[in-house]
């Protein structure tokens, strides 16, 4: 049902322009610059990597199901779809809790830490020396114990503030999400439900308990994220570092080097990579750095003519835009000015937003 | 020297056990005096007991080889909740900036439990050599030899590594080790002579059933009778992972007071720690699990053992059961066993080796990478993806391709003759296996149709003699359901019906009810 309507206003977004596995890819937040450049033309960055586990033939499987039902319809270009119900505009469910983008990453290393920090407390409470850790990633488990070491002289503070914070944090969504989440936490003798557990309780599939438990969380640090202070607890286990680097590893290196002054070719040798690859980490580049220099790569008069295609192409289908603009014209400068039309249609929505 | 009092003391100390279990002393006074040996303990009396203990003592490392990395990670974890924290187990599940955390404090562990695959290294052998091995440790023996359960090649080559090590005393141990196996673990480790400890495996505590049916609804009658009567900590154990969700799925439903949970290894990993430790700590009544569930569990009041599908061979079938009434009461182990249940076990015994076509393949795929050459990937997931194998397909073809100098660990060394013989060898080779296999599944199968005494029939095999118990023995002895009283354990389900901020409340022992 929750997989579903993310689903539903996705393609409301997307139609028929892309093939319904580009949701696929999207959900399991797939490090490829078609999927992140996808999110944001369609401005779906909020699901992306929101599933991370889903399977291929559970979303098949349940995109089967909405065309049977009649709540889907096929489209115009190869697997392709379009949604009947679905009328575009920013939903107001959990589905506005998701920030895919930007927390994709954070978001489980936020609920390892709070689940093994609570687990850690509790048992420390009542004295209790030896439990099992429920969550067993070596990284997880170090800065637990960094945090207890640190926090050794106000242990008992730690409870009452966490009940605070959370009881705040979960006043801004449904009961019944409110009540997921709380049935997922480990305390002393007492672990909490597996998603098995929670799928019977709260008859929804397994896929559906991922989902809204993620949105949980993902609403959560948005909420930390706004007002800090209101935090000061919780908000020590967002991890801000990891936060910035939306940019794959392979890109940042590549991103290093073009900011000591080197050539794409330059890059590439030194690096050991094909020059389309380097081109790939360039366009992802574009996408995120505010102050990419565009005309090094595509001169004034060019950008104009890719961006007046741009716009007569709404289905910002490469070889369309091409065979407009011609051949002079290289499929990475096409992306790049694709990268700087998001970015402008974006800015412009945002403007529009706030007035 | 430790002295035989002492053992008893450190033993409280370490461990807060009282006495040893029959036959951990035996074989714990000749480890500690140096001498290689081969002890066999039944499931559940503590086999690990036998070298952790010796590890705190002995000046040096214990190094522990275990095949599953599941066992390993829950035996870390258990040593590590009863303070024992030296200690670390090292397998490919870690990243390199991990590995080479440990690599660099490796001499500070007393217990280091490593994969058999991690041996063949040069750079961990490198490291390893350097320390001062005090006891090397073959946990799950067995799988050195092919008539064994779940044969491990790469377990063939633990000769060359002791070898290596130059011979540190070595310490082998099995809870299911017929007598013909036995020999194959001293020749294939070949130290020279071993202290033999061989402790009888039947446990008489355990009684013996199986019901026939015809149906799988049937079983699902018999499974509601068992629960209808009886309200103990209960495993049931499927082959397949959907039957294993869809019946606990069912059950649920059917039973609104016991607390029912699945577990298998598809799980994610905190799902399934979450549902171990819920059933450790008396939060479940009944799992529905796979083969996977079990192994470094050790909940000692499990009452009842259910057997939805009958497993591929009769030390599975020992294992799995053994697992319940390690309290020594009173426990029941029922098998369900419909004529076409043959069908699952003969098919997961076809899968677990490669079939021609994938051998085929994978000299494809080899010769392709050799060609652009390259090496094999570092990760098993990796491998899995490109050879389109599984992770035991995958561990029985890595060892013939090693065999006969196809790969030597990530390198390839193509050679078109050699392989053209390699390939027809390594086809027999499995073939032979599979026949092995289906042997086992026979003798299982056998067994179930047996119609004289169902725990003489099954302990033969390993053992001269067992213990008749006095009164309840097995189905085939006259033992009838309506006999058997066993503690029921007090239901202390909890009404759901608070809210989450009261659940919160007390989670973070913030109620009145600190």
């Amino acid at each position: 049902m929750y997989l579903e309507k993310v689903i539903d206003y996705a393609l409301s977004q997307i139609k028929d322009r892309r093939s319904i596995n580009s949701i696929f890819y999207l959900l399991k937040g797939k490090k490829s610059i078609q999927t992140i450049h996808d999110a944001e033309i369609f401005q779906l960055e909020r699901f992306f990597g929101i599933h991370k586990t889903l399977h291929i033939d559970t979303f098949e499987a349940v995109i089967q199901q909405m065309r049977s039902d009649g709540l889907i319809m096929k489209g115009a270009i190869k697997d392709s779809f379009l949604s009947v119900t679905e009328i575009e505009k920013v939903p107001t469910d959990f589905r506005a809790y998701f920030n895919g983008l930007k927390f994709e990453s954070i978001a489980p290393t936020f609920m390892n830490r709070l689940l093994l920090l609570i687990q850690t407390y509790t048992n420390s409470q009542m004295k209790n020396k030896s439990f099992i850790p429920i969550i067993d990633i070596p990284d997880i488990i170090a800065w637990v114990k960094y945090f207890y070491r640190q926090n050794k002289n106000r242990e008992a503070d730690i409870l009452p503030e966490m009940y605070h914070e959370l009881h705040c944090l979960l006043q801004y969504v449904d009961d019944m999400e409110a009540s997921l989440f709380v049935d997922r936490l480990t305390g002393y003798q007492h672990y909490g439900m597996s998603t098995g557990q929670l799928k019977e309780k709260y008859k929804i599939s397994k896929d559906d308990v991922i989902l809204l438990h993620t949105a949980v969380v993902h609403k959560m640090i948005s909420l930390i994220h706004q007002d800090k202070k209101d935090y000061p607890l919780l908000q020590g286990l967002v991890d801000y570092e990891e936060y910035t680097s939306i940019l794959t590893a392979s890109a940042q290196k590549t991103f290093r080097f073009f900011k000591m002054g080197l050539t794409v070719e330059e890059i590439s040798r030194k690096r050991g990579l094909k020059k389309n690859t380097i081109y790939d980490h360039m366009v992802e580049i574009a996408l995120h750095e505010q102050e990419f220099p565009f005309h090094q790569f595509v001169d004034e008069q060019a950008q104009q003519l890719i961006l007046q295609a741009i716009k007569t192409n709404p289905s910002h289908r490469l070889r369309d835009i091409r065979s407009t603009v011609g051949d002079s014209i290289s499929y990475f400068q096409i992306r790049l000015m694709l990268t700087k039309f998001t970015r402008l249609t974006r800015d412009k929505h945002g403007k529009q937003q706030t007035t | 020297m430790v002295s035989n009092k002492q053992l008893e003391v450190h033993l409280e100390r370490i461990f807060g056990y009282h006495s040893f279990r029959p036959g951990q002393r035996e074989i714990i006074e000749d480890v500690m005096k140096g001498e290689h040996v081969l002890g066999v303990l039944p499931t559940g009396t503590g086999k690990s007991i036998c070298y952790q203990l010796p590890a705190m003592l002995l000046s040096g490392t214990t190094v522990v080889v275990s095949p599953l990395i599941s066992l390993m990670m829950d035996q870390v974890k258990q040593l590590k909740a009863t303070n024992f924290k030296k200690v670390v187990a090292i397998n490919s599940f870690l990243d390199s900036k991990q590995r080479n955390e440990i690599y660099r404090q490796l001499h500070e562990y007393k217990l280091i439990y490593v994969s058999p695959e991690l041996l063949q290294q040069d750079a961990f052998m490198h490291r390893l050599d350097k320390l001062h091995i005090s006891l090397f440790v073959i946990d799950e023996a067995h799988c050195i030899s092919q008539w064994g359960h779940e044969f491990r090649p790469d377990y063939l080559r633990l000769k060359d590594v002791i070898k290596t090590l130059a011979y540190p005393p070595v310490l082998a141990l099995s809870a299911t080790a017929t007598p013909k196996v036995q020999k194959d673990i001293m020749k294939a480790l070949d130290v020279g002579e071993m202290k033999k400890h061989i402790n009888p495996i039947d446990r008489e505590n355990i009684i013996l059933t199986i019901r026939k049916v015809t149906n799988k609804q049937e079983k699902l009658e018999e499974i509601d009778g068992l629960l209808k009567k009886y309200n103990v900590p209960t495993l049931i154990y499927f082959s397949s992972r959907h039957a294993c969700e869809n019946i606990a799925q069912l059950l649920s439903g059917k039973w609104q007071d016991r607390r029912i949970a699945f577990y298998h290894g598809g799980m994610e990993q905190l799902d399934r720690v979450i549902v171990q430790q819920q059933f450790m700590n008396n939060q479940l009544d009944i799992i529905c699990c796979t083969s996977a569930f079990g192994m470094g569990i050790n909940k000692s009041n499990i009452r009842l053992v259910i057997h939805y599908h009958f497993p591929a061979e009769m030390e599975a079938y020992i294992q799995e059961v053994g697992r319940a009434g390690r309290d020594g009461l009173s426990s029941l182990s029922v098998l369900l066993f419909a004529a076409n249940d043959l069908y699952l076990p003969k098919q997961i015994v076809e899968n677990e080796l490669p079939s021609s076509a994938s051998i085929h393949q994978s000299f494809e795929v080899l010769s392709h990478l050799a060609n652009k050459g390259q090496p094999l990937p570092i990760n098993q997931k990796e491998i899995g993806q490109l050879f389109s194998l599984t992770e035991t397909q995958w561990n029985f073809l890595q060892y013939q391709f090693e065999k006969h100098g196809i790969i030597k660990e990530r390198k390839i060394n193509f050679n078109e003759n050699k392989w053209q013989h390699a390939f027809s060898t390594i086809q027999l080779y499995r073939d032979e296996r599979l026949i092995q296999k289906e042997a086992k599944l026979m003798e299982m199968v056998k067994w179930i149709q047996c119609t004289s005494c169902l725990r003489e029939e099954l302990f033969i095999q390993f053992q001269d003699a067992f213990t008749k118990p006095n009164n309840h023995c097995c189905s085939n002895c006259g033992f009838v359901l309506d006999d058997w009283t066993p503690i029921e354990s007090k239901s202390s389900l909890k009404k759901d019906a608070e809210s989450w901020q009261t659940k919160l409340e007390s989670l973070l022992l913030l109620g009145d009810k600190k």
